[in-house]
């Protein structure tokens, strides 16, 4: 083992033991897959609304209670969809068939909410906050022939105005919501048309990354009006056992951007999960 | 548990509708008149080169939007479109559609019209010596006695080499860039990659964008420069086109063209410099769109037109049959 990995390995194994030590279990990391559902349209690329169901949909998650409420997750999913079926088509002879590829879409979400309770009871705590919330929802349109593709990216970061319920059932089930809603919004996409100068001349480089941070440095500064949407998570968990829990849960994210041309996704996925508390 | 699973898909039923009434436009419909609307109006308003073409697109609606009703079949639709969009003569226009040949709408990529007067073979086998070939033929380079050639198929990554090859050709007369047959690619790639080959800033061309919604909007102009890099190359080029040499291989003739020790040798290039987008129509057929006019340095628009050389040859059928490509052997008497 390279001594980079083992000293952030230790790291983790003594925080994790240190943590434990601490009074009641105050932090839990939890591991989600589940089945999304994403309804997407993005009139700078296409008037179709396109809907797809897929299972690549993952989800880590971290919570802390103490003082503070404390909640960070990192979302992926991954969807595929056309308007009909793969097909084929040739160029110059019938027997020299290409075969079409879908488009696809890929949603990543970043977000860590802090909080205070402002309620609580035996059974019930109510916390308000804040949330970074920051996406990356990227697709690559697919035109028919299989190299016409074109880059779709939404990115954002940005604040929302977080509230989280937790409702304890009885000893062993619970109910946890969460709900955001944004505040202001940093925002970076695409031109009117998909591609023009600035677009080209950002992959200069000629490397996804840098190219990546050129779209991102493009972005501006968006009102709830220009950026609007709301999440919404419904979990509920059975505990296993002081430090395990399973769950599963509902969650609802949606996305509407009014520039430089309407954007409108709602991602529904319902995940089970494990959660190991420390 | 099933009245759950039931409760289930029925909210989320009655979501998903709401939501798309609400939130989302409305999609276009799926029928032969609203697809020949969705297709002729994305044109009106995102196609930028019209009055390049030479096209009336009024004119084009009142003949064949007739043509179109409710009974209109698929096979139907289908030829109209082919026939409407082939007016343009634009190979940046292609009509895809299940199973069938990818329409080209340009006379030379539908018809391939000329195609055999270009022959990469002919050129390895009677001209060449000392032949590398880098990603898979993307780029071919060899020896013409003393002179340099380098070929390239597209215009992509292929360009990474150009630093190594102008090393190995440092003793050369001069160097022959061959673009024939060039289908394109991402024109940065040449820019970014031959700043070897000048010792001065210069301007290229310049475009602009449609960015709102009519093809009157447009973005300001965009200046485009070959900026120099690394070692100069202080040999004599040459630069060879044809009419298959395409939208960014038109790009780089159009920098390539800029450099003060160039002489540009062939036939015209193809007259597709504008970058195309991709459309789909509720169908499931797609089709392509240029959204940018483009202008080269001098301040003309080359669209419709392609790049005319220096120095026109253009090969026969009788001499490729003879084993003789006469426009590269004009590029070689420029260096003796």
């Amino acid at each position: 083992m390279k001594p980079g990995i083992l000293t952030i390995t230790l790291f983790i194994f003594c925080t994790i033991a240190l943590a434990a030590q601490d009074e009641g279990r105050v932090n839990s990391i939890g591991l989600s897959w589940g089945m999304g559902n994403l309804i997407r349209q993005d009139l700078v690329f296409t008037p179709v609304i396109h809907k797809a169901w897929s299972p690549v949909n993952l989800a880590v998650s971290y919570n802390r209670s103490k003082k503070l409420e404390q909640r960070a997750y990192l979302k992926f999913g991954s969807y595929k969809t056309s308007i009909w079926e793969d097909f084929t088509y040739y160029w110059d002879t019938p027997d020299e068939t290409e075969v079409s590829a879908p488009h696809q879409f890929l949603v990543i979400d970043l977000s860590y909410s802090l909080g205070k309770a402002v309620y609580q009871n035996d059974k019930l705590k109510l916390t308000v906050g804040g949330r970074s919330r920051n996406y990356l929802h990227v697709a690559y349109y697919t035109y028919g022939i299989n190299w016409m593709q074109h880059f779709d990216y939404n990115i954002s970061f940005g604040l929302d105005a977080w509230a989280n319920v937790n409702y304890n059932i009885s000893e062993k089930h619970r109910l946890e919501a969460n709900v955001a809603l944004p505040v202001f919004t940093y925002n970076s996409r695409p031109p009117y048309m998909g591609q023009d100068a600035e677009f080209f001349y950002n992959t200069y480089s000629h490397s996804d990354f840098k190219t990546l941070l050129q779209y991102i440095a493009d972005g501006k500064m968006r009102t709830v009006k220009e950026v609007r949407g709301f999440d919404l998570d419904v979990s509920y968990y059975y505990s296993i056992s002081d430090r395990f829990e399973i769950g599963c849960s509902y969650w609802l994210s949606s996305n509407i951007n009014e520039l430089p041309r309407k954007y409108t996704s709602f991602e529904n996925i319902f995940y089970i999960t494990g959660k190991f508390n420390f | 548990m099933k009245a759950l699973k039931y409760i289930t898909i029925i909210v989320l039923s009655l979501l998903t509708l709401s939501c798309e009434s609400l939130y989302f436009e409305k999609e276009p419909a799926n029928d032969s008149e609203a697809i020949f609307e969705d297709l002729w109006n994305t044109f009106n308003t995102s196609y930028a080169n019209f009055e390049e073409r030479g096209i009336d697109w009024q004119e084009q609606y009142s003949i064949y939007r007739p043509q179109v009703n409710a009974s209109t079949n698929e096979d139907e639709l289908h030829s109209i479109f082919v026939e409407m969009l082939g007016k343009l003569n634009d190979a940046h226009v292609k009509f895809t559609a299940p199973n069938r040949k990818v329409f080209q709408a340009n006379i030379y990529y539908e018809t391939k019209l000329e195609d055999e007067l270009f022959n990469l073979d002919l050129i390895k086998n009677s001209y060449l010596t000392n032949v590398n070939e880098y990603q898979e033929g993307g780029l071919v380079t060899g020896w013409i006695g003393n002179t340099a050639y380098a070929y390239f198929l597209y215009i992509s990554d292929n360009f990474f080499y150009m630093d190594k090859i102008l090393d190995e050709f440092k003793d050369a007369d001069g160097l022959i860039i061959d673009l024939r047959h060039n289908g394109g690619g991402d024109f940065t790639y040449a820019f970014s990659e031959i700043g070897r080959l000048t010792n001065e800033v210069l301007f290229t061309h310049r475009s602009k964008t449609i960015n709102g919604p009519t093809n009157k909007d447009f973005s300001d102009w965009f200046e485009w420069n070959i900026n120099p890099e690394g070692k100069y190359f202080d040999k004599p080029l040459v630069l060879i086109t044809d009419r298959y040499t395409v939208s960014a291989a038109e790009r780089a003739t159009m920098a390539f063209k800029t450099l003060p020790n160039l002489v540009h040798v062939g036939d015209t290039t193809n007259g597709a410099q504008s970058t195309m987008i991709g459309r789909e129509l509720m169908n499931g057929w797609y089709y392509t769109i240029c959204p940018q006019k483009i202008e080269w340095k001098d301040g003309k628009s080359y669209e419709g037109i392609g790049l005319p050389p220096d120095i026109y040859v253009k090969n026969t059928p009788s001499e490729m049959d003879g084993g003789q490509d006469k426009t590269l052997e004009t590029a070689l008497a420029i260096f003796n």
